[in-house]
């Protein structure tokens, strides 16, 4: 599968373009890193290439198609803060049932210790958090993930920990993954290949 | 004992004395509110805790009686608006915008004509009796809490984790379930008790300006208003005691709301 974003180019309101004319894709089965400083607008293509928001100009496809409105989306994003991507309201149990039935071997890999499955976000580390998001979408209906910043909060050891996972997982299913941060160092350890998003690519 | 703990206590206590005069006012036997020519007209004393009227019935027991019925009438009518007002509020919330716009034009309309106006209309509307009172209370009561749901609904709309649900592949009523009511429940619970003391100080109102119940029900609004000729030959118990009792009941709630929102809203009850 192909997850292919176009021409893209995104302002805001009342604003100059954040970028324009940007060109990015994936395959299966292919990391590929997305790098930039903070404010170039890595979180908002990410959230573009999720569906999340629309382009200004240009479009994504997957398999040439447009992304799915309804259903589950096969490209997941996590996003850098998982504090807003849980509700607080809900148990954590809940919160990954929701995207589908628990894989305990998984969580378990991932560093998800089972006591945590009865507690509240907010009873929970901003970490301890992220994890769940990303365990939240690796599962059988995912084809792509786009991770976002999803590592700036924890420490080295427990990046170490989570990528692994995110990795072998990604190879072991053949899912593509972008890897999104202001890390190069990391990109260049864990990427098969680097788009730079640079000064040019600002309007 | 911690606070929590007390608060907790404190609401149960209150609950489990407005149901035992509740439940005392729908059990009574009627024979105790019937007139009695021998005892009438008698001053506060042991036997007659709030003493007698000019028929020689007995107040205590018209208090409680009428009390009864207002709690009921409560009950029920702020049940319905509080009902009424998270649809109306979640609909305004998830609808598109020009429903929205309807909603908000209809909760402006019901808010800016005074409650007991509008009251008496429908009231009136309606045939009067029990039953137009709680329409009339339902319908015009809803409008405040129906707001601050929609401005809720709003709200957490746009929160991540909403947009994330959508692309887990869950429909709207899922959502709507699982992520917005309960984020209402307190917000409705609040609302609900708080409309309570609203509920029967209207209802007293309605009653005691005669669009309400009629004169034979012994209601707190019917009692007042009668006793108001007789206020003036002296008999100063025949409003005193039952006024007092309906500002009890009211103040009773009062405090059940405000304690439930310290429990369940603690970010807000400290303003």
């Amino acid at each position: 599968m192909l997850l292919e974003g176009k021409n893209l180019s995104f302002k805001y309101k009342n604003t100059d373009y954040l970028f324009e004319n940007i060109n990015i894709s994936v395959e299966s089965g292919e990391i590929v890193g997305l790098v930039a400083k903070s404010g170039y607008g890595k979180s908002t293509l990410s959230k573009i290439l999720a569906g999340y928001e629309t382009p200004t100009k240009g479009q994504v496809l997957l398999n040439g198609k447009k992304l799915p409105n309804k259903g589950y989306n096969p490209v997941q994003l996590i996003y850098q803060h998982p504090e807003k991507s849980i509700n607080p309201r809900m148990k954590m149990r809940d919160v990954l049932l929701e995207a589908g039935p628990i894989d305990y071997d998984l969580i378990k890999a991932i560093g998800i210790e089972e006591d945590w499955l009865t507690r509240y976000p907010l009873e929970l580390s901003g970490g301890e958090l992220q994890r769940f998001s990303v365990a939240r979408v690796l599962n059988e209906k995912t084809k792509f993930i786009i991770a976002d910043e999803i590592s700036t909060m924890l420490d080295v050891i427990t990046q170490a920990q989570i990528w692994n996972v995110i990795i072998e997982f990604v190879n072991k299913r053949n899912i593509g993954l972008v890897a999104v941060t202001h890390n190069k160092h990391l990109a260049e350890k864990i990427c098969n290949r680097i788009f730079y998003l640079e000064k040019e690519n600002r309007g | 004992m911690n606070g929590r703990i007390k608060l907790i206590f404190s609401i149960i206590a209150t609950i489990t004395i407005i149901l035992i005069i509740a439940l005392v006012g729908i059990l009574m036997d009627e024979d105790v509110l019937k007139a009695d020519f021998k005892i009438k007209n008698i001053e506060p004393c042991l036997e007659y805790p709030f003493g007698t009227d000019w028929m020689g019935r007995d107040m205590l027991a018209r208090t409680v009686k009428g009390l009864s019925i207002s709690i009921v009438i409560g009950l029920v009518a702020s049940i319905v608006s509080a009902v009424m007002a998270v649809i109306i509020g979640t609909l305004a919330g998830t609808m598109p915008k020009w429903v929205d716009s309807i909603l908000g034009w209809l909760i402006d309309l019901v808010m800016g004509i005074p409650h007991l106006v509008l009251l008496i209309l429908i009231s009136f509307a309606v045939g009067r009796g029990i039953k137009g009172v709680m329409i009339g209370i339902a319908v015009t009561h809803w409008t405040s809490l129906a707001r601050l749901v929609r401005s809720e609904v709003l709200q957490i709309r746009n929160e991540f984790y909403i947009k994330l649900s959508k692309k887990l592949g869950k429909s709207n009523i899922y959502i709507l379930k699982n992520h917005i009511l309960p984020h209402l429940l307190p917000q409705f619970i609040i609302g609900l008790v708080l409309l309570f003391p609203h509920a029967i100080l209207h209802e007293a109102a309605v009653t005691f300006l005669g669009f309400g119940l009629p004169p034979e029900v012994p209601a707190i609004g019917i009692i007042l208003s009668e006793s108001m000729k007789y206020l003036s030959a002296g008999k100063w118990h025949l409003a005193l005691f039952p006024g007092l009792s309906l500002v009890a009941i009211v103040l009773l709630f009062e405090h059940i709301g405000s304690n439930i929102k310290k429990v369940l809203d603690p970010y807000n009850a400290q303003n």
